[in-house]
């Protein structure tokens, strides 16, 4: 029999989980999103030069402390939604679906697990991957390309203390890609256990939803709170390098919140995992009585 | 004396002993014992409810008994190995990814263990009376095919062991026929065989023996009619 290779698991699950079209409607989702940080950007009033980094800042920075606006918020939301529904529930499916011919090819309960939250976090990585790539070739249709910060985004009102150092690579690979990848990892990670555990796919993609969107409410002019919100952890505006109101809400700290998240779930999952019924108990009950 | 000392040298493939269920308090199988002995075809039949499907299910390490054990070959289920070894299953509904055709899906079934090809799967497929180039998704097919498509399934990893939930439900009587020839011939190679139906005389057509279980027992088999 052997051992089967964690490569093939992960191979198999990506193979079923994506979708051509899935890729399509992704692109146009952040074509459309990078349109909405272009409509903020470019028209704004100011003699200083603006470049494409200003729209993925806009685009991803998140909603701030005391913006309600539902522009704001949908502009953020959208592309977690759009995961969530996208790839949240892929472990609950292949369950559901397909469980009882997979997981014993695979051999063990854990090893299918694993594989389920390996595939995820990898298609996390790739969606926030293309995600900003497209944003970022959408905002080049509509202004220059740069290596350096553009001007306005570093004179606007919004730095409380103007990063002195700020450059692409801290923008980009310090700030808005761990941020996004770290907080989309961990909500859709703990969606995806509670779709397992409750055997429920719908109830689990409106709870992580609920998540984000209880995030940005309960955190608006709440500045005590917003650090502990999952929601907030991506909210780049909310921080306190660049919203001193909230006080120890540093870059460190939703990292290792986000990793929290994820080792708990972790944790939880695979105790947990080992002995769940692979056909449902309440399918058993209806089919027999 | 030979006879008896060949007997007694036979290992089960399957032994449950005590084997209870209880699911919210509902009791679906109570202290049930049996070997089913190599290249044997062994029925369980029962009412719906009787306990027959969750009882192949539990063989199958799908989900895990109340009380009791269950050893196939040699390995006991839940503490030595997680899932048979070398053992196709049918159990409730066949499931596959309706966007691709029958035989992608075995394909992408097959890849995990990498141990057959193209060929066998062809095989398997015509076997069971489908066509494996049939293009067409699986959400195009009729209940009989995905039926069909799930013995394929079971039988594609050449296993030693079926455990088949009602195999020829929604079958047409062609396809009955084409896998009752199909466990006939299995047998001939000594593979062990264990399916359910609530048809009895189904089952005393095929299997060599019919277990009957009743409000989750092994009673005694109902007399014929």
């Amino acid at each position: 029999m052997g051992n089967v290779p964690f490569s093939r698991v992960i191979r198999l699950n990506v193979t079923t989980a994506v979708r051509w079209k899935d890729l399509l409607w992704t692109v146009v989702l952040f074509a459309v999103i990078g349109l909405f940080g272009v409509y903020e950007v470019v028209p704004y009033p100011t003699a200083l030069s603006k470049n494409v980094w200003d729209v993925l800042f806009v685009t991803f920075s998140g909603p701030g402390l005391v913006n309600d606006s539902l522009f704001e918020f949908v502009h953020w939301f959208l592309p977690y939604l759009f995961f969530f529904y996208l790839f949240g529930n892929i472990a609950e499916e292949d369950l559901s679906q397909r469980g009882v011919s997979l997981i014993p090819l695979i051999g063990s309960r854990r090893k299918w697990w694993l594989g389920e939250v390996v595939t995820l976090l990898l298609l996390s990585l790739f969606y926030v991957a293309i995600g900003i790539t497209v944003v970022l070739i959408v905002s080049r249709c509509f202004l220059p390309w740069s290596i350096h910060i553009s001007p306005f985004l570093l004179s606007s009102g919004i730095w409380q203390i103007i990063p002195k150092d700020l450059s692409v690579a801290t923008l980009l690979l310090r700030w808005i890609f761990p941020l996004f990848f770290g907080t989309l990892a961990a909500v859709s990670l703990l969606q995806t256990a509670l779709s397992i555990q409750w055997r429920n796919a719908f109830l689990s993609f409106i709870s992580a939803s609920a998540m984000m969107i209880l995030s940005w409410l309960f955190g608006i002019r709440h500045p005590s709170v917003v650090r502990w919100l999952p929601g907030s952890q991506s909210m780049l505006l909310r921080h306190t390098f660049l919203e001193p109101q909230v006080h120890g809400f540093s870059l460190a700290w939703s990292l290792g919140y986000n990793a929290v998240i994820i080792l708990a779930v972790l944790v939880v999952s695979f105790v947990c995992i080992r002995r769940i019924d692979i056909v449902k108990e309440i399918s058993e009950i209806h089919k027999e009585a | 004396m030979e006879e008896v000392i060949a007997a007694v040298a036979v290992k089960p493939v399957v032994l449950l002993e005590g084997v209870s269920k209880i699911i919210r308090g509902r009791t679906i199988l109570e202290d049930v014992s049996f070997e089913v002995p190599p290249a044997q075809i062994v029925g369980l039949s029962g009412l719906n409810g009787s306990g027959k499907s969750t009882l192949l299910k539990i063989i199958g390490g799908f989900i895990t008994p109340t009380e009791g054990r269950v050893v196939v070959f040699g390995k006991e289920i839940g503490k030595e190995a997680e899932f048979p070894d070398k053992t196709g299953v049918l159990i409730e509904k066949p499931g596959f990814l309706t966007s691709m055709s029958g035989r992608k899906n075995l394909e992408l079934l097959a890849s995990i263990r990498n141990e057959i090809g193209e060929k066998e799967i062809r095989e398997v497929i015509t076997l069971v009376g489908l066509d494996p180039d049939d293009k067409r998704p699986v959400r195009a097919y009729s209940t009989g095919m995905i039926q069909r498509l799930g013995i394929a399934q079971a039988l594609m990893e050449h296993p030693e062991l079926l455990l088949l939930d009602e195999p020829t439900s929604n079958l047409d009587r062609e396809g009955i026929t084409i896998v009752h020839n199909v466990l006939r011939d299995l047998k001939k190679k000594g593979i062990t065989i264990l399916m359910t139906s609530p048809n009895m005389e189904e089952l005393r057509h095929i299997c060599d023996t019919v277990l009957w279980v009743e409000n989750g027992h092994l009673g005694e088999e109902p007399p014929q009619i």
